[in-house]
């Protein structure tokens, strides 16, 4: 039987490149702005790469009443690995070797984007744009309800498609999400011990781990290169009755992985800039799907940790798989000892998704959305709703 | 009364579980499963893409709201149970300073006064469901999530939404509960409101700075849910499978692991886990056991607590069913059931039993300045998603992928098959297999059965009819539902409702239908599941039947069930008929359906709906489920009603003063865990329950003095629910009770119970009088045989009254059961 995975190892996408222009207060691409009744506003721009697909830049946010600040200098899905359970075949680095735009980009039509705009890119619609109730703000003695508002892409990689959606909370939380679907990459080809079956006589649909890596440059406020990441642990005593917060500003750069034991969070914050109160302005990073983040059968050194953080360095464009000539290979190799206090930060996020086949995926898997959320954290003296 | 400050264990409100009951020794039974609560705690919702999902909610003290018989009917598929029963079942949140440690579900809970009253701006584009005069339930319909996409194959998906209030202390809990089309289920909890603790800037190591000299105190909030899985509606025959993938040179080998006694587990992200429930004897189209998956996707702050409190110590346990394991923590004690979840965990077999799932997550609190004053809502949730259920993506028309061959990966279009196999419920012929599914019709688009197949038919009026039916009612009693037992028609005893309760209902004789030819292939047994009712006026006689028969092809019958009138009242409620056809096996069989008013012009309507024939796993017993409530053993006896009292009691069934004429003015009938109470040495009111830990008691308090809770002033009374005895067996009731008083009593004071029909006639079965000596509290059994009333729907009432002048009197009833034989 013919495998489409063997399709997707096949051709190389992109060609070493070279290192690109320090974008740090430029914006790429075509700017947006939404803004809500409530007075909240959130304005970025956006792009598409033919590697990465959807980009960001100068995402800012501001509270109803507060000032209008940058969070963000770019964002985006620096790289998808695709391995297979049954180690058959190489990974394959989804968003350099076979890419999220140009002709994987798909169209999008009304239909996909209900209620919602679609943007074009070279006289395509590729961006459905749209605002969607979201619940309770608050409730307390009285309850507000409130509002996201969600860009997409969505790409077709051989069997697979990927969406890409940002969603940005009237509140100034943000969740990046990455969709799967499509149909299984591989049927028929791996033991049952790898995989499950799903055919009609019982063929084997192989099992499959996606890792997605993020990168996160954070330029909070005016001043792009004067940032710090402080990590904050919550350390149990003895008894475990207790727990004792500690933070401890990241010196250098660093690799660094979740610790339920002590709670571990990490934060972006401004060397600067208070709250008007008493806080630094900041974004935390609230992680998610720790349940299947340790996924690395072939003990590749990019997947041994959860978050790494660096000094902006224009060559460091993706997590694996750079491919940026005179540039660290992945992102362990970018993690050159330079000082991370008061600098320009890049936070590379890695998530993983293992993907069991099931009978319901033998004709289109359902899509299963993986997400984490930034939180604004003093970033307002109080709530400002 | 007094009511303590908290901690209070009161009065409660139950919806009847309902047992299913089972085929035996090859004897055909009805059981109960097509209708479960009244329609005013019934959700019944189809998603615009088709798929539908069905459920019964109630209103707890503890639980808030608690989810019961939750079905998914695929699009174009078969209706079956997912869960039995579904709630929270703690939120367990300890602060880092330990200043608290909230139980907050046990101590205080999210019914009762913590519920709040929905508005419809809290609920846009919803419906609003009240307890009472409160709306404690909106239900929404999400859309536009992405279902699949494969290039431009793509499909907005959908979700039924139902989420509550409840607000405890500063904070307001939101638990949520997603139900999507393509089966799966999202069991989350928002938190909103206030921070309920601060402290000052010396503490800051235990919390964050919110502002000056203010620190919001950081917390966890460790949320527990109690999922009673019963796949395909049996409770008996559900497995637990872990799943685990081994990481070795370069790479991940599936490993799975089958509890078969209870288990307390974690998650491990190295080895990608996740766990399953598995139906025993379910299976679908390719062969697979059918199955629910259970995914913990934000264990990012797992918490492992002090020894004191081992139920953090893991993420996810199954425990064997029992009544009184309620919560994750704080579970009310006593001699059968221990303090929290790891208790629970006490290596009981778990095969063959009836499984509970309690899985956890958590959400860790470092406040922010932005929590004050108000505190935005954060979320957390697990995921539940359907494994093998499907023999395909419900949701999409695509043929089968997974056995052809795909040559062309680039832009997608062109690689559907188109001649794979029919998605959805099943009847399509596998490799010389035999399908699961065997025959089904719900009579969704008219009816491929022949009317008077015999030309036997004498009925003037009230044919057999597939189609919608109109709701029939004379006076109170319901004669024809107007909703079907699955999806919107059934086949019915004339549809329309006519001018008068009269008009369409069987007149005049016989009216018969047989459905198409059915071939049982050989070698394999087959179950029957039908719904039905029959319901007639007190004018009934013996001559009004309804009879379910196999006819086989040369005209022999076999009668599977057979329902005949009587001089009582009989109210129109789906039943099920589950029969073994295993004896028909490789031969053509018709099923016969014949309802008749032979007598003079009484009230008989009948109805039967969502006929399904299925195939029974080859090498597995059938009929070995049993009912969640306690198996009787005996090979025809069959449990048609039971209440322990163990949870709240639904008062939308159960009838406090039903006839408002009671004059009790304390210690009026109530269901809780007793507290003991004595007068010298004489016990007054035990401080156990008969059976588990609570029973029904008139006070259930001790209260500062022994006369305190005792019942004063007159009579209470209460009436359970309607119980429907089938004609033509016989049946049993048996209960625990005692009554107990001091040497001041009168001929005044009594407990009594009594059987009412319909018509409110009412027999007394026992009969307990005052008589001035002490008489302790000791707990004794009723046991009366009830078949006189089969044919007929009765209530059980219950009254105790201390007519006297403030004698001590007190009463109480536990673990009423009725069996059939």
């Amino acid at each position: 039987m013919k495998l489409i995975k063997t399709s997707l190892a096949l051709c190389l996408l992109v060609a070493w490149q070279s290192a690109s222009a320090a974008p740090n207060n430029t914006c790429q691409g075509e700017k947006i702005r939404k803004s809500f009744a409530s007075g909240a506003l959130w304005e970025f721009c956006w792009a598409v790469k033919d590697q990465e697909g959807l980009t960001l830049s100068q995402v800012h946010y501001q509270a109803p009443g507060g000032f209008y600040r940058r969070v963000l200098g770019e964002a985006y899905l620096s790289q998808i690995e695709a391995t297979f359970d049954d180690g058959a075949i190489d990974p394959v680095f989804v968003s350099t070797q076979l890419g999220l735009g140009g002709d994987n980009l798909q169209t999008l039509s009304a239909q996909d984007c209900p209620n919602g705009a679609l943007k074009s890119l070279n006289g395509r619609n590729v961006l459905c744009t749209r605002t969607q109730q979201a619940g309770y703000l608050y409730k307390y003695a009285s309850q507000r309800q409130t509002e996201r508002f969600e860009i997409s892409t969505t790409s077709q990689v051989g069997p697979r498609s990927y969406s890409i959606r940002w969603a940005f909370y009237e509140n100034g939380t943000m969740e990046p999400a990455v969709g799967l679907s499509g149909i299984l990459p591989a049927v028929g080809e791996s033991d049952a011990q790898y995989g499950w079956p799903v055919g009609a006589n019982g063929e084997i649909g192989s099992s499959f781990i996606d890792h997605y890596l993020w990168r996160l440059d954070f330029d909070i406020d005016a001043s792009y290169n004067n940032d710090v990441v402080e990590e904050i642990n919550s350390v149990p005593s003895a008894d475990r009755l207790r727990k004792s917060k500690t933070i401890t500003t990241l010196q250098q750069e660093t690799a660094r992985s979740l610790n339920p034991e002590t709670k571990r969070f990490w934060r972006i914050r401004d060397g600067d800039a208070l709250n008007g109160s008493v806080g630094y302005i900041s974004y935390e990073l609230v992680p998610a799907h720790y349940d299947q983040s340790k996924a690395n059968s072939l003990n590749e050194e990019w997947l041994n940790d959860d978050v790494y953080f660096t000094a902006y360095n224009a060559c460091e464009l993706r997590a694996a798989n750079n491919m940026v000539s005179g540039c660290g290979s992945n992102v362990t190799r970018f993690l050159d000892g330079q000082n991370l206090v008061g600098q320009d930060i890049v936070l590379w996020y890695k998530q993983s998704n293992h993907y069991l086949p099931r009978s319901e995926d033998s004709n289109r898997i359902g899509t299963r959305w993986n997400s984490f959320k930034l939180l604004p954290r003093d970033w307002n003296s109080s709530n400002p709703f | 009364m007094n009511k303590p400050f908290y901690k209070t264990h009161c009065a409660c409100k139950k919806v009847l579980l309902v047992l299913l009951l089972w085929v035996a020794g090859g004897h055909v039974v009805p059981v109960r499963a097509a209708e479960f609560c009244s329609d005013n705690y019934y959700i019944d919702v189809t998603l615009p893409n088709q798929a539908r999902w069905d459920m019964c909610w109630e209103h707890r003290n503890r639980e808030g709201i608690v989810l019961h018989k939750i079905h998914y009917t695929p699009r174009g598929g078969v209706r079956r149970m997912i869960l039995n029963q579904a709630s929270l079942a703690q939120i367990h949140v300890p602060y880092d300073d330990n200043g608290a440690r909230y139980h907050d579900i046990s101590d205080y809970g999210l019914g009762n006064n913590y519920m709040s009253d929905l508005s419809a701006q809290e609920c846009p584009s919803g419906k609003l469901l009240a307890f009472g005069a409160k709306k404690v339930i909106c239900q929404q319909v999400e859309t536009d999530n992405s279902a699949y996409r494969y290039a431009d194959d793509r499909l907005l998906g959908n979700a039924l939404s139902l989420f509550s209030v409840s607000k405890i202390g500063a904070y307001n809990y939101i638990p949520s509960w997603r139900f999507m089309d393509d089966g799966a289920i999202e069991p989350g909890v928002r938190a909103t409101g206030a921070l309920q603790r601060y402290g000052s800037g010396n503490i800051e190591a235990h919390g964050w700075l919110v502002s000056d000299n203010k620190v919001g105190i950081a917390h966890l909030h460790n949320f527990f849910w109690k999922l009673d899985f019963d796949l395909g509606g049996t409770s008996r025959d559900d497995y637990v499978e872990e799943l685990d993938f081994v990481q070795q040179n370069g790479r991940s080998r599936l490993v799975t692991q089958r509890f078969t006694s209870e288990a307390a587990r974690k998650i491990d992200p190295s080895r990608l886990r996740r766990w399953r429930v598995v139906d025993g004897n379910l299976k679908n189209s390719k062969g697979l056991p059918m199955s629910y998956e259970i995914r913990l996707p934000q264990a990012e702050y797992q918490d492992m607590g002090p020894a004191n409190e081992p139920f953090t110590h893991n993420d996810f346990y199954v425990t064997r069913y029992k009544a009184c394991e309620l919560f994750a923590s704080h579970n009310p004690g006593g001699n059968s059931c221990a303090d929290n979840l790891a208790g629970f965990v006490n290596d009981e077999n778990l095969q063959g039993e009836d499984l509970v799932v309690w899985p956890s997550t958590t959400f860790y609190h470092m406040p922010r300045a932005e929590d004050a004053p108000r505190m935005d809502a954060h979320w957390s949730h697990i995921n539940i998603t359907p494994r093998d259920w499907h023999d395909a993506n419900p949701l999409s028309e695509a043929g089968d992928m997974s056995g052809s061959v795909l040559t062309n990966s680039g832009g997608g279009n062109g690689t559907d098959t188109g001649g794979g196999t029919d998605t959805g419920s099943g009847g399509s012929e596998g490799n010389g297999s035999v399908p699961a599914i065997i025959y089904q019709d719900d009579f969704e688009t008219g009816s491929r059965w022949s009317l008077n197949p015999q030309g036997t038919d004498t009925a003037s009026s009230g044919q057999w009819q597939a189609g919608l039916a109109q709701a029939t009612r004379y006076q109170d009693v319901v004669v024809q539902l107007g909703n079907a037992a699955s999806g919107h028609q059934a086949l019915v005893t004339g549809l329309s409702a006519g001018a008068s309760v009269g008009s369409n209902d069987i007149d005049g004789g016989l009216t018969s239908m047989r459905s198409p030819a059915i071939d049982l292939p050989a070698k394999a047994r087959y179950t029957l599941t039908m719904a039905y009712y029959f319901a007639h006026l007190w004018n009934a006689s013996r001559l009004d039947v309804l009879r379910i028969s196999i006819e086989q092809a040369n005209g022999s019958r076999h009668v599977l069930l057979e329902q005949t009138g009587n001089l009582n009242n009989r109210s129109a409620q789906w039943d099920t008929l589950k029969a073994d056809l295993s004896r028909w096996a490789g031969k053509r069989v018709y099923l016969l359906v014949e309802a008749s008013d032979a007598g003079s012009g009484s009230i008989v309507e009948a109805a039967i709906d969502h006929v399904i024939i299925e195939k029974i796993a080859s090498g597995t017993d059938s009929g070995n489920g049993a009912g969640n409530g306690t198996g009787t053993g005996g090979n025809s006896s069959q449990r048609v009603f039971s209440e322990d009292f163990e949870g709240d009691l639904n008062w939308e069934l159960w009838a406090l003063n039903p006839a408002q004429n009671d004059t009790a003015s304390s210690g009026l009938w109530q269901a809780g865990l007793p507290e003991a109470t004595a007068y010298q040495e004489s016990v007054m009111q035990l401080g156990s329950a008969a059976s588990g830990h609570r029973a029904l008691l008139t006070g259930a308090q001790a209260g500062r003095s022994v006369g305190s809770a005792d019942i004063d002033g007159g009579n209470t009374t209460l009436r359970s629910p309607l119980i429907n005895l089938a004609a033509g067996r016989g049946y049993q009731l048996q209960l625990e009770y005692y009554f107990a008083h001091l040497w001041n009593t009168s001929a005044a004071d009594f407990l009594r119970i009594s059987v009412e029909n319909q018509q409110g006639v009412r027999q007394q079965v026992l009969s307990q009088v005052g008589v001035p000596s002490i008489r302790q509290a000791e707990w004794a059994t009723l046991t009366v045989d009830l078949s006189q009333f089969a044919g007929s729907s009765i209530h059980l009432v219950l009254e105790a009254a201390d007519g006297g002048g403030g004698s001590i009197v007190e009463a109480a009833v536990d673990n009423i059961r009725i069996d059939s034989h």
